[in-house]
């Protein structure tokens, strides 16, 4: 069906729709197929049932999955939705688990703090966020507020009207309430950063402000454990993609500040179309680039044969200068996952062994790891020979020291690596143990680097190091950096797909 | 020959040439029909076969290659030691050029044991030449070197000191074995590396190092074992040979 509204007066928050600014008045078009729920929510039981339990039995509510992530946008001000349209059900899910939980509404009024606090906090642990519970404000119940009255005016509705429930007005409440949640959540995570900024002496990660020991710039500490347990959340991998490129304006966003929560939710939503339309515009305009979901996922698979989520994209040609390179760069699902393989395969019979592959992008922007391979203890040799239609946009390998080895992980980049990766103009990625690299070459890089004497450098700056004390991944991680300085690439270290530029 | 200089000390010492190993003489080069290789206006009219032996009182090296580059190598490290064989294809890169250097007149030698060279033309007597380290002329030994690059000489001389190197960490020689890993290491340089080879042994090697200097020998011969073996398989997958044995 083609795009179309209900009858009827247009409410400023219920049906609003996006406005872009300019001489002409642009309305969203809504997006071609069946209208309701979204297609994908629609097949999924878990959506249905909720609705179906909020009252609308059977009625399909219309756009929930529309107006919830438009009712995102208006509670956070920011263009977080997107990330989390895939979620959006199962936030649903959730939500309507908390409110068949708790207490009535008309019990909250006198109920400890503690308990409305407790059903927010249930929420967080269903979703692996439970490390924000001491960030998360409870927004003063709001959240069960919404749900709760929901469900009494759909309970109200029914009653009134003798027929199944009102499924506008339900779907109405349950966008509104994963808006709520949305927001009580960046905000804990804004209160997150913020708080770690005061302690990021402890971080004992590998980001730039942890070897500092000192909050950055920016006034918070290490913000890559952050990114880490976000991608292992429920909210998945295109959340904490989000974040990371976003984090910053997040921090500017006078809506996600900590403090007592002043209102932009719900009663700040019915304010003023030119309130709206900055929300629209200015959050969403990012220092780093944005992460963009390739547009045409499906199908994409890693010789393991997994299927590539909507995920993050990956650099495909090289920055002009290393501060012109992503500051984070998060690893698209199956090319980590691929990575998490390769490493698990990299001690056959208790003995290292090398693993590798190269990382391909398709015509329609999906990414993959093909031409996986071994190669030895401590040589791989990547094999460029790709379809037609791929393009190679980096290779990637191993770091494996068996037992009889040390042991040893978190061993970083090869004066070798670093040498073809400036030659080939590509980015080298490498796994050892649950540590990641990436270098690559920006246009500032020389293109025709001594392989044989970088590497030799190289190899007697780690040995210096190790002569000075330092433990040889240790060393190499330093090497490398310097290194990456010298010929100006930027160089990149993280764990569980997420990395963050280390090297300027 | 890339031998380096703290292998040469020790291992070019006399030579005895020794007469079971011609029966690569008597091997018949195959026929390449109308392949012929022409350089600075001299052809090289026939078909031929090389036979190069090296021999001295810790090691023997016998290679006979014909010029199709199927290659046949001998290396044994000392009179009691095993015997490590291998043939295969010869390495191209090298083939043009040694052809090219027995397209010209063959220089003469001063007579020695330490090397043997014989080079047999199809249809023409052989031509023979022998010498030592000591009088070895520029060009003989550039000659010489050539046809050791070609014929795999220093991987299968590496695979030698490797197994043996092996079989001291499996005695716990470690001290032993580290001086085996060592020797083919020097053996085969870089003769290794490509430009696309993501190399990480030179990391490896600076662990292997830390540990000898540390006095944990068993630790350092394993990693050093490990380095050599890495080495060995990266020139195997870069000339596309099999295993030696």
């Amino acid at each position: 069906m083609a795009g179309s509204r209900r009858p009827g007066p247009q409410d400023a928050w219920i049906d609003s729709v996006d406005i872009e600014d300019g001489t002409l008045c642009r309305a969203a078009s809504p997006r071609p197929g069946p209208i309701g729920i979204t297609t994908e929510s629609a097949r999924d039981p878990s959506t249905l049932a909720s609705v179906e339990r909020f009252g609308s039995a059977g009625k399909h509510p219309a756009g929930l999955v529309h107006l919830s992530l438009a009712a995102i946008r208006r509670e956070t001000g920011c263009g977080v939705g997107e990330s989390l349209r895939d979620q959006i059900p199962h936030l649903v899910q959730i939500l309507d688990d908390l409110r068949t939980t708790s207490v009535p509404l008309s019990a909250l009024a006198g109920s400890p703090p503690g308990r409305r606090m407790g059903g927010l906090r249930d929420v967080l642990v269903a979703l692996d966020l439970n490390f924000l519970s001491e960030s998360v404000n409870p927004g003063s119940g709001e959240l069960l507020s919404a749900l709760t009255m929901g469900g009494s005016r759909t309970a109200a509705t029914r009653r009134n009207s003798g027929i199944d429930g009102d499924s506008d007005t339900i779907t109405d409440q349950l966008s509104r309430s994963v808006a709520i949640l949305t927001r009580l959540i960046v905000q804990g995570i804004v209160d997150y950063l913020l708080k770690d900024g005061s302690t990021a002496g402890a971080s004992p990660s590998m980001g730039s402000s942890a070897a500092t020991g000192r909050p950055n710039a920016d006034g918070v500490g290490d913000v890559m454990p952050l990114f880490v347990q976000l991608r292992s959340s429920k909210l998945g991998e295109a959340f904490a993609t989000w974040i990371a490129n976003n984090w910053k304006d997040l921090l500017k966003n006078p809506r996600l500040r900590a403090g007592p929560y002043s209102g932009g939710g719900a009663s700040s939503t019915r304010g003023s179309v030119e309130s709206q339309r900055k929300a629209l515009v200015s959050p969403t305009q990012s220092s780093t680039p944005a992460y963009k979901p390739p547009s045409a996922p499906t199908g994409n698979t890693t010789p393991a044969g997994s299927t590539t989520p909507p995920s993050s994209s990956l650099p495909n040609s090289t920055a002009k200068t290393c501060s012109d390179a992503p500051k984070t760069i998060t690893l698209p699902k199956n090319v980590n996952d691929t990575l998490a393989k390769l490493w698990k395969n990299s001690f056959p019979d208790g003995k290292s062994q090398e693993q590798g592959g190269t990382i391909v992008q398709d015509k329609n922007g999906a990414v993959s790891v093909v031409n996986t391979g071994s190669g030895d203890s401590g040589t791989f040799s990547p094999n460029r020979n790709v379809g037609s239609d791929q393009t190679v946009i980096g290779i990637c390998h191993t770091h494996p020291y068996d037992k009889s080895e040390g042991g040893y992980t978190g061993v970083s980049f090869s004066g070798a690596d670093i040498a073809i990766a400036a030659n080939q103009r590509e980015p080298d990625y490498v796994q050892s143990g649950d540590k990641q690299f990436m270098i690559m070459p920006t246009d500032e890089t020389p293109n025709k680097l001594d392989y044989s004497k970088l590497n030799q450098e190289q190899n007697n700056r780690i040995g210096e190091l190790v002569k000075g004390g330092k433990s040889l991944d240790e060393a190499s991680r330093i090497a490398a950096n310097e290194t990456a300085k010298k010929y100006k690439m930027a160089y990149y270290e993280g764990s569980n797909g997420v990395l963050q530029r280390v090297s300027c | 020959m890339s031998f380096s200089v703290s292998v040469v000390k020790w291992r070019f010492v006399a030579l005895v040439y020794c007469a079971p190993f011609c029966v690569f003489a008597d091997q018949a080069a195959p026929d390449i029909g109308a392949a012929r290789a022409t350089n600075r206006g001299v052809t090289v009219e026939a078909e031929f076969t090389v036979e190069l032996n090296e021999s001295r009182t810790a090691n023997e090296i016998r290679v006979s290659v014909s010029e199709t580059g199927v290659a046949t190598v001998a290396v044994q490290l000392a009179p009691d030691a095993k015997r490590v064989t291998w043939s295969g294809p010869s390495a191209t890169d090298q083939r043009e050029k040694v052809r090219k250097e027995l397209g010209k007149d063959l220089p003469s030698a001063v007579g020695g044991k330490e090397f043997h060279i014989k080079i047999t033309f199809v249809g023409r007597p052989p031509i023979v030449r022998a010498w030592n380290s000591d009088g070895e002329y520029e060009p003989l030994r550039e000659l010489r070197r050539d046809i050791e690059l070609w014929t795999h000489v220093p991987y299968v001389v590496t695979q030698a000191f490797f197994q043996r190197g092996q079989a001291d960490e499996s005695a716990g020689s470690y001290i032993a074995a580290t001086r085996s890993y060592r020797a083919g290491l020097a053996e085969m340089g870089e003769l290794y590396s490509d430009a696309n080879l993501l190399d990480d042994t030179g990391t490896k090697l600076v662990l292997a190092e830390s540990n000898e200097s540390k006095n944990n020998q068993e630790a350092a011969a394993a990693v050093y074992g490990r380095v050599l073996e890495s080495r060995l398989r990266a020139y195997e997958r870069k000339y596309r040979l099999k295993l030696a044995k």
